[in-house]
């Protein structure tokens, strides 16, 4: 049997170590495209997945996974690993789940949810973590004003355009509102709805009577209904959402406000129409981002495969998700990037889109996707197509802040990344 | 804004919640009262029902849909009651309080996460029957018609359901075991199908009570019957523990104070419930028609 030498050893350990290094640099010298190809991101939705907002959340997810089907998990040359975290509907857990995704996953891109509360945490947050992208839905209108940062970015109108732009366009049709009576949700994005709207009517000198707010956790709206049909108010005014929304339109209806004075509420998305029915909702007037009837081609082109997929017509949650993993996609395959410091530069100078309103714009200076918010009429139940078809489009607004203005007094763009 | 007609016409708004609240506290009162169990899940049952109603409706498509889906409704929530007390809290008898909490705390999560799954996340719409819409003039103002016809149904309902309670032979078997279990089973009584009975009437009772609210919310939804189930223990805390009337009085003046706090300052309509309760608990800790607790 042979016998290995110190000095046989010690040639052979030499010679395995040399033969690992020669590999280990031919490798990294000949396949720079394989590895970049091998490269895995990380797109977070963390969202209300359970709870009364469960719905939205469920749509959202629908249209995030249509897309990465479609693509079969590829944006642009990288692999993509899609996770879901639940906020429960509470900031505190909405932010732990944040804090344990970026801690664990550090991904590139977090979707959200529309609870104001919810997303005002999280948003908070980001700005403190300095990244990673952030997509929120909440509508409160400081999540891209004075409260946001570099990192976040909306397409979902803030409730500055949704007041102004539905009330006004309301307003326009029915001059002769003079007085009107308020109704709002008891919670951040009532008061900021309200504070938007109030703007609108003091503009045109209408009189409020009087402005209510309901507690997020009532059962019943029939105390404020009452008031409001004794009220002698032209206009009932309601800014209510979930499951509000319905409450309040049905009991609207029940109490025979339609007879008396219009009933316009600021916003209503498909999954809320669906609840209320085609009998409350007819003549009632509506805003909303989005109409899967609006003769666009992205529109036309998105409604079918989602339904196609899923096997029911998208709301505006869908539309908005499905449309920011596009924006996303354009510009890591413009940049080759899913660095946020590249990419989000290349956001802001994202300008003109073709979007599901037709013509948008990325507003740069404060991560807002400016579009067309609309305003829409309940139908009768004799005149709809199809099951879904609520509403009437009748018009609508592109009303949004300006830089300067209170709360948005800054550039986004000069904040360091 | 605060005439005479704005006023009455929250009083009798608050008449109208409150008994359909009582409707829902009965059931939780008989529960407790008879049962000595606190059912987490009764929110949930309260939903099941409504969601039951929905399914009988879209199932058949014959005039009186709605009726017979309430009938229809109300019994199989009685059957979803008796499964339940045989089969789960049955076991829990004899036992410490806090495994039957568990138990219907646990209920309550299966069955909302159940029906979310099985009817989908969407919120699902429920018309009132034709015959009940519109409204009808009470003198000072007009009402809808659909709200006074729950009105009056549900005090129909708790005035039946204290009758069987005090004047039937079974309600006093009912209430035998519910005073002293040992001696009316040596007396022959079958305390556990007395139990059974009582869980599964309860559970009727949450499901009546979510059918009948079912079309003046504007859609279904799994998660429904949290915030309604918190009212309901305060009805059952203010009118006194197991008290049928007690279940009715506190709800008609929970209603009330709910509908008039509404009218002077809407934010604190639902907080002003708590405060009521515990300036009524200071002076009556019993409850308004509960028995006293002896020191």
């Amino acid at each position: 049997m042979a016998r290995y030498t110190r000095r046989t050893k010690g040639a052979l350990w030499a010679s395995v170590l040399a033969a690992a290094l020669t590999l280990g640099v031919f490798g990294l010298l000949t396949a720079p495209g394989a590895w970049a190809a091998d490269k895995e991101i990380v797109w977070a939705v963390v969202d209300d997945l359970s709870g009364p907002y469960s719905a939205t959340a469920d749509e959202c997810l629908r249209a995030q996974k249509l897309f990465f089907e479609e693509r079969d998990y590829k944006l642009g040359p990288f692999k993509v690993k899609f996770i879901t975290r639940d906020t429960e509907l509470k900031p505190a857990v909405g932010v732990r789940r944040l804090q344990e995704v970026i801690a664990e996953e550090k991904p590139v891109v977090v979707t959200s949810g529309c609870s104001s509360a919810v997303q005002l945490a999280m948003t908070d947050i980001i700005g403190k973590t300095r990244g990673p992208i952030f997509w929120t839905d909440g509508w409160d209108t400081r999540l891209t004003g004075d409260l946001g940062n570099r990192y976040t970015f909306r397409w979902a109108s803030p409730n500055y355009t949704i007041a102004r732009a539905s009330l006004s366009a309301f307003l326009d049709k029915f001059p002769d509102v003079k007085k009107v009576i308020c109704i709002m949700l008891d919670y951040a994005w009532g008061y900021d709805m309200y504070e938007n709207a109030k703007a609108v009517l003091d503009e045109r000198k209408i009189h409020v009577m009087k402005v209510s707010y309901i507690p997020v956790t009532a059962t019943d709206a029939s105390v404020f209904m009452t008031e409001a049909k004794q009220s002698g108010a032209d206009a009932y005014v309601m800014g209510l959402y979930g499951k509000l929304f319905g409450i309040g339109l049905r009991q609207a209806h029940e109490f025979g406000l339609k007879s008396v004075m219009k009933v316009f509420t600021t916003t209503g998305t498909l999954n809320m129409l669906r609840g209320v029915g085609c009998e409350a909702l007819e003549g009632m007037y509506l805003g909303d981002h989005w109409n899967h009837a609006a003769p666009n081609p992205w529109t036309q082109s998105f409604v079918p495969k989602y339904q196609q997929k899923w096997g029911v017509i998208p709301g505006d949650y869908a539309a908005k998700k499905y449309f920011e993993a596009q924006i996303m996609e354009r510009v890591i395959e413009q940049t080759g990037s899913a660095d946020p410091k590249v990419l989000i530069p290349a956001l802001e100078n994202l300008g003109e889109l073709e979007g599901p309103t037709g013509k948008e714009r990325m507003a740069g200076w404060y991560h807002q996707i400016e579009h067309n918010f609309l305003l829409l009429e309940g139908k009768a139940c004799k005149n709809m197509k199809y099951s879904d078809d609520y509403v009437s489009v009748i018009g609508g607004g592109m009303i949004y802040p300006k830089q300067g203005e209170k709360g948005f007094d800054f550039d986004r763009r000069k904040d360091p990344l | 804004m605060f005439n005479l007609a704005a006023v009455l016409a929250q009083v009798f708004n608050g008449i109208q919640f409150g008994v359909l609240i009582a409707l829902l506290a009965t059931g939780l009162s008989l529960i407790f009262g008879m049962l000595g169990i606190i059912n987490f899940a009764h929110g949930s049952l309260y939903m099941l029902g409504a969601y039951f109603l929905w399914s009988v409706m879209q199932a058949i498509d014959v005039p009186g849909k709605f009726w017979i889906g309430l009938v229809v409704s109300f019994f199989l929530m009685g059957l979803v009651g008796l499964l339940i007390e045989r089969f789960l809290l049955r076991r829990t008898y004899g036992q410490p309080e806090v495994y039957a909490i568990l138990i219907t705390f646990g209920l309550l999560l299966v069955i909302q996460q159940g029906v979310g799954l099985t009817y989908g996340t969407i919120p699902l719409p429920l018309s009132i029957p034709a015959i009940l819409k519109g409204e009808v003039s009470l003198g000072l103002f007009k009402y809808p018609l659909y709200y006074l016809f729950t009105m009056i149904l549900g005090l129909a309902v708790i005035f039946t359901v204290w009758f069987f309670i005090e004047r039937s032979a079974l309600g006093a078997m009912i209430r035998a075991c519910a005073e002293d279990p040992e001696t009316a089973s040596t007396l022959g009584i079958k305390t556990r199908n007395v139990y059974t009975l009582t869980f599964a009437l309860g559970a009727a009772l949450a499901g009546l009570g979510g059918s009948l609210h079912a079309p003046m919310i504007g859609g279904l939804q799994h998660t429904q019957g949290g915030e309604i189930l918190l009212i309901s223990f305060i009805v059952v805390v203010v009118g006194g523990m197991g008290s049928v009337r007690g279940a009715l009085l506190a709800g008609i003046l929970m209603g009330v104070i709910r509908g008039l706090a509404g009218l002077f300052w809407a934010p604190a309509s639902e907080f002003v419930l708590f405060v009521a309760m515990g300036l009524i608990l200071l002076f009556r800790p019993q409850g308004l028609l509960g028995r006293k607790i002896s020191g």
